[in-house]
């Protein structure tokens, strides 16, 4: 496994997580724990219904567990208040979702931006670095493009780099690969592998590709809301 | 147009232009904090253009209503100022009589005064730098006829100008253009004014007849035709002038003036400016105050009438608008929560990556802004075309009731246009950050994957505490309307608490359908009850007014659309079970009625929207139908006689109208009874003052006092409202009783139903300066029986005073008739012989030709006559074209509503794509989808349109038996055809504004839909 040797950024503890009122209730996750390391690559596999992107969906902050703790660098999900937490978000991690969910009336420059500028940087900045999260996934010429006015591929890419911009302890991908063609997807998986080496970003990746699976440091298997296996995925 | 709802316009103005610069500030606090928010409202407001515009549609509407009833209220005002300014011509004040003056307290009240006694008044005038005009007058309504063609005049104007002064006070012309000259005149020679001179058919050289008095009349020949005078708003065309010598001489009032008429320096519109200053600086001179005299501001007085007439338009528009303005803003909170819905996912993602709830309301803010600053500039302006349209019919209605000569003529001020614009973007902004608010409430994970929201997850304590807090107000303005003995804020106060109960049942787990089924029912319940049985509550009667009219509109609508969103399961049954039994339509019926009643909230505010609107048609509609068959009953309005004759001159009264009619074989037509004929007259004190006698301190206002005479007091069938016990039969008001006890015993007096305290008051209702019986314990002309109530008049003609005691209340109906408003006594209570100012009559023909020979035969004592049917038909007419109007106007709301399931429809068929696909592969057909759509829209119409539908008519027959106590007349009548046009105009056109939705949904291919989800 390669990480930086330091104490695990992520930690999750008795994650219980229930979803539904009234009489039909679904017990999501069981009790997980982990540990992730800063800088680790983790991929959650497991079948539909399992719990992975509960679990990530737990782990960012997105949502609230109903019992159990998880902390972040140290820092208690619980103990925060929702703005708090928001901007925590916004500092800290960076998001990448299966169907992109870019801003459609905004550029692709413009939408790597919007997290700096909501995090308060200048404008003169936000767009200089937003440039560079561009160059680094290869797409500086199609700054000016409108989500509409590129391919999948492209897309996943812009958001890649909106996840990348702020530079995030963790980046938070839910099958980013999942609405890509073989070659594409193989594209995407190389360009996260590369910048986890280089940026050393603490990579949790859900995933239903053996082969992304493989990119990563350790694969974690999930089934029926546990954790059932904590493996390794690609030598580090 | 100065003022609304009693507020200076210019300070609503002020208020709207600081509320509008707040939000302004807010968006550029926007644009500088988050400039990318900024750009993103603008981009998204650019990226559905067609549901842009829907919107901009809707959101207009409610601007669109403010500025049509602005634009009216402009128009009444500028036309009314129009006609002043055209006829009142360089006269900007007057100096008259006061007849309020102490110094004729006792004595008797002069028609004129002596132009000896303001000789230093005058000579002040001319000298004075803002006064460019004086001109001495005596005036005097005459009886005229033309020999030649027996065309006459009852009541024509006899304006005696001095010559000299005339000319430079302001010149006159004839019909040529040249400039006439008073002095120039021959003896008994006159001007008439142009009208005149047609009506009487009479041309230069010809010669008229005028009546002075008793005697000969007076033959006077026509010198030349004018344009006009300064007289042209006195009530009459025909105006004959004369040199005031002249005058002075037929009238044998040798030296007397009845008027001195003052022009400032200006023209006819600007010289009103200084009248403030005229008025100011003469109203103490010695020569007007010492001598009872004052100075009028004719100009200034009809300028503020104007602006108030106005300003009553505006009021009446705005509050008969007020549901569709309530509608508008409801379509404002519904299209952004589609908004919100159709960008779900976006939402979620940029709170997933840092964007704070208040970043969501701050777009959302800005794009609202958008819509709502252009929407309201759009609306404005289509208000100003709305507005015309309105005044058209208007403009109609003056015509049919014989008003002709008042011409409407539209208008928009300026000032009109910026209020409409700041009070629909105000109402836009506000309602849009309150939806805004409520938007940015969103679940993270659930609008990512764009799931249906969950229920918020809110604290219970802070529910019950929310919950608590409704019924706390709830109960506060239930205790207010209890004291305040107001029926309105009772029922509001009741409504509040059941809501909050139902939260705070809820709050603690009760099930939501069962909760919110029995608080509708119960607002249902509670707003159905009749007002007769809330009066068991307390003693007496509550206070109403028109406020009971909304509000119970809003509570019925919502008890209403709360049980039937609850009870979905009931309605789909019952709709399946209806029309889904033919084969072929079942799956599409079962789609049509699911998917609305899945959709509770947006659903439920369509229905609102409809049954609102229609709630408030039907029961106008209603109301007005059945007081349009109080009409029918014409004998109550005219008491029983058909012609009514008024005398317009007092210098050759009739003395004797029995032996006049019988003397007369033309007027065989009047009825007789025992052989004579049966004439009531009336002889009123028009120069009266009254006080309650148990005020002995308070102030005399301004009354009349008509004395009438045995024959009306013996024949008149006007009924009685209320009266006090001993002239009641089984505790209904005996009017014969009462009559013959005025015959009986002088002193006891009848009072017109206007002067009597009302339970019901209406917002913009006129406030006249006129004497009242306000401040009599427990009186009200809704009551059953009254006690007797002591009041002294004054005879201000002779300066004696008469104490009358009042027994009864004239019919509501009658007391809006043709007759004075104020006391009916005997002749013998005046103490004096008055000069017979009315006559009623019944004739054996026809009506019409019976009125005419009888002004005919009475022309020279001045009396022209009113034909009661004729009169009756033409208020009828004109009230039915008013409250036609009025319907129309309020309809507007629909199209709010219709706009709503455009909005939804177009909403409809982006987010069910994927559903439809699935449809489509299980084998619905292109037909069948666009069917479902359709019929969709169709069960949201029809069902808001039957439960406005059954809730008016509910409530009006409510009302209807509620009235029947005051008006046993009223009859339920349903104004079938009327309703149908609505109700039909507001299906088609929501199935119209579906029809395309319901294509595109149609035309989705199903493979396509499917393939991204």
């Amino acid at each position: 496994m390669s990480t930086n040797g330091e104490g695990p950024v992520v930690v999750a503890k008795d994650v219980h997580k229930t979803y539904g009122t009234g009489e039909v209730q679904v017990h999501v996750l069981k009790g997980v724990s982990l540990d992730i390391a800063r800088g680790e690559m983790v991929a959650i596999m497991g079948p539909s219904g399992g719990g992975k992107t509960t679990l990530l969906n737990c782990l960012s902050g997105l949502d609230d567990v109903d019992s159990g703790t998880i902390t972040i660098g140290g820092s208690d999900l619980a103990q925060m208040k929702d703005a708090e937490k928001t901007r925590f978000r916004a500092t800290k991690m960076g998001y990448i979702f299966q169907a992109f969910n870019l801003l459609p009336v905004l550029t692709a420059q413009e939408n790597v931006e919007m997290p700096l500028l909501i995090s308060g940087f200048p404008e003169k900045e936000s767009r200089e670095k937003a440039r560079t999260a561009l160059d680094l996934v290869g797409l500086s010429d199609r700054s000016g493009h409108y989500p509409s006015q590129m391919s999948g591929g492209q897309q996943q890419r812009v958001t890649i780099a909106r996840a990348l911009v702020n530079q995030p302890e963790i980046v938070w991908a839910d099958e980013p690969t999942g609405n890509l063609d073989s070659e594409n997807a193989a594209e995407v998986m190389n360009l996260l592998t590369r910048l986890n080496r280089e940026l050393n970003n603490t990579f949790v990746i859900i995933t239903h590709s053996d082969a992304v699976a493989e990119m990563s440091h350790r694969t974690i298997r999930m089934m029926d809301g546990l954790i059932v296996d904590d493996g390794t995925g690609r030598a580090a | 147009m100065d003022e609304l709802f009693g507020a200076p316009i210019e300070s609503i103005a002020a208020v709207l232009a600081i509320l509008f610069a707040i939000a302004m500030a807010f968006l550029v606090f926007i644009r500088l904090r988050d400039p990318i928010l900024f750009r993103m409202a603008f981009r998204n407001a650019r990226r559905r253009p067609g549901q842009s515009l829907l919107i901009l549609v809707g959101l207009m509407l409610a601007t669109a209503i403010i500025s049509s009833a602005f634009t009216v209220g402009d128009s009444v005002s500028y036309s009314i100022k129009r006609v002043a300014t055209e006829s009142l011509r360089s006269l900007d004040e007057f100096v008259v009589v006061d007849e309020d003056s102490d110094l004729w307290e006792g004595r008797e009240l002069p028609k004129g005064f002596s132009a000896d006694s303001v000789l230093s008044l005058e000579s002040a005038l001319d000298a004075d730098p803002d006064v460019d005009g004086v001109l001495p007058t005596l005036t005097e309504d005459v009886a005229v006829i033309n020999p030649d063609s027996r065309q006459f005049e009852s009541g024509a104007l006899l304006a005696g100008l001095h010559p000299t002064r005339a000319e430079s006070f302001e010149e006159l012309f004839d019909t040529d253009g040249n400039p006439v000259d008073l002095s120039g005149l021959a003896t008994n020679g006159a001007y008439i004014t142009r009208d005149g001179a047609d009506d009487l058919e009479v041309a230069v050289g010809g010669t008229l007849n005028v009546f002075f008095g008793p005697g000969a009349p007076v033959p006077i020949t026509i010198d030349g035709i004018v344009e006009d005078s300064y007289f042209s708003g006195t009530g009459t065309d025909v105006v004959l002038m004369m040199p005031l010598g002249t005058v002075q001489g037929l009238l044998e009032r040798p030296g007397e003036l009845s008027s001195l008429l003052i022009s400032n320096v200006g023209d006819a519109t600007t010289g009103v400016e200084l009248t403030q200053t005229v008025v100011d600086r003469y109203e103490s001179h010695g020569e007007v105050e010492g001598q009872g005299l004052e100075i009028v501001p004719i100009k200034q007085d009809v300028l503020d009438t104007a602006n108030e007439v106005g300003s009553l338009f505006v009021s009446f528009f705005t509050t008969f608008g007020l549901f569709s303005i309530g509608v508008g803003l409801l379509l404002i909170f519904l299209i952004f929560s589609m908004l919100a819905a159709e960008r779900k996912t976006e939402m979620g993602m940029s709170r997933a990556i840092g964007m704070q709830r208040h970043h969501l309301v701050r777009m959302f803010t800005v794009e609202g802004s958008i819509y709502g600053v252009g929407s309201a500039l759009v609306g404005a302006a289509i208000g100003i075309g709305l507005g015309i349209l309105l005044v058209e019919g208007v403009s109609s209605i003056f015509d049919q009731t014989g008003q002709g000569d008042f011409t409407l003529s539209p208008h928009a001020q300026p000032i009109s246009f910026i209020v409409s614009f700041l009070v629909g973007s105000v109402l836009t902004f506000v309602t849009v950050f309150m939806s805004a608010r409520r938007i940015s409430r969103l679940n993270i994970v659930q609008a990512i994957r764009d799931l249906p929201e969950a229920p918020t997850a809110r604290s219970p304590i802070l529910a019950v505490i929310q919950a608590v807090a409704v019924v706390v107000i709830g109960l506060l303005v239930l205790m207010a309307g209890w004291n305040g003995n107001h029926l309105t804020s009772f029922g509001l106060g009741i409504s509040f608490t059941v809501l909050g109960a139902g939260m705070v049942a809820r709050s603690l787990g009760a099930s939501q359908r069962l909760t919110f089924t029995v608080v509708g029912a119960l607002l249902v319940v509670y707003w159905l009850i009749p007002h007769t049985t809330l009066n068991a509550l307390r003693e007496g009667e509550w206070n109403e007014d028109f406020s009971s009219f909304f509000a119970s509109g809003a509570m019925l609508v919502t008890g209403a659309v709360l049980v039937t969103i609850n009870n979905s399961a009931v309605v789909l049954g019952l709709m399946t079970n209806t029309f889904g039994r033919i084969r072929r339509f079942s799956p599409v019926v079962k789609s049509a009625v699911s998917y609305p009643l899945r959709f509770g909230f947006r659903t439920g505010l369509s229905l609102a929207m409809f049954a609102i609107v229609i709630f408030s048609v039907t029961l106008m509609a209603t109301l007005v139908d059945a007081f349009d068959n109080l009409f029918e009953n014409q004998e109550r309005l005219g008491g029983g006689y058909e012609v009514i004759g008024y005398a317009r001159s007092d210098l050759n009264p009739v003395t004797d109208v029995v032996e006049a009619v019988e003397g007369n074989p033309d007027l065989d037509i009047i009825e007789r009874v025992d052989g004579t004929p049966s004439v009531g007259t009336f002889h009123a004190i028009f120069q009266a003052d009254a006080r309650l006698a148990s005020d002995t301190d308070g102030e005399f206002a301004d009354t009349v006092v008509v004395g009438t005479d045995d024959a009306f007091l013996a024949t008149n069938r006007f009924t009685i409202a209320l009266t006090t016990p001993e002239y009641t039969v089984d505790g209904e008001a005996d009017a014969r009783a009462v009559w013959d006890a005025l015959r009986a015993e002088p002193g006891l007096a009848v009072v017109n139903s206007n002067i009597v305290p009302s339970r019901d008051s209406l917002a913009f209702q006129q406030q006249f300066d006129r004497f009242t019986l306000e401040g009599v314990p427990d009186f009200y002309v809704q009551d059953e029986v009254m006690d007797p109530v002591a009041v002294t008049v004054r005879d201000l003609e002779v300066g004696e005073s008469v104490d009358l005691t009042v027994i009864a209340v004239l019919d509501t109906f009658a007391s809006s008739g043709p007759i004075p408003v104020g006391f009916y006594t005997s002749e013998e209570t005046l103490g004096r012989d008055v000069d017979a100012t009315q006559f009623f009559f019944n004739v054996h023909d026809d009506v019409e030709d019976g009125a005419n020979i009888i002004e005919s035969a009475f022309f020279q004592h001045g009396i022209e006559t009113l034909d009661v049917i004729e009169t009756v038909e033409g208020a009828q007419e004109s009230q039915r074209a008013l409250f036609n109007l009025l319907i129309g106007f309020m309809s507007l709301g629909l199209v709010v509503g219709i706009a709503a399931l455009g909005v939804i429809s177009a909403r409809a068929v982006v987010e069910r794509r994927h559903e439809i696909g699935v449809l489509r592969a299980i084998g619905f057909s292109r037909g069948m989808v666009n069917l479902s759509f359709l019929a969709e829209s169709s069960f949201i119409a029809l069902l808001g349109i039957s439960l406005g539908l059954g809730l008016g008519l509910l409530s009006s027959v409510n009302l209807i038996f509620e009235l029947r106590e005051d008006e046993p007349n009223l009859q339920f009548a349903l104004p079938l055809t009327k309703i149908l046009l609505i109700v039909a105009g507001a299906y088609l056109f929501s199935l119209l504004t579906t029809f395309l939705p319901a294509r595109q949904a149609a035309a989705v291919a199903p493979a396509e839909a499917l393939r991204y989800e």
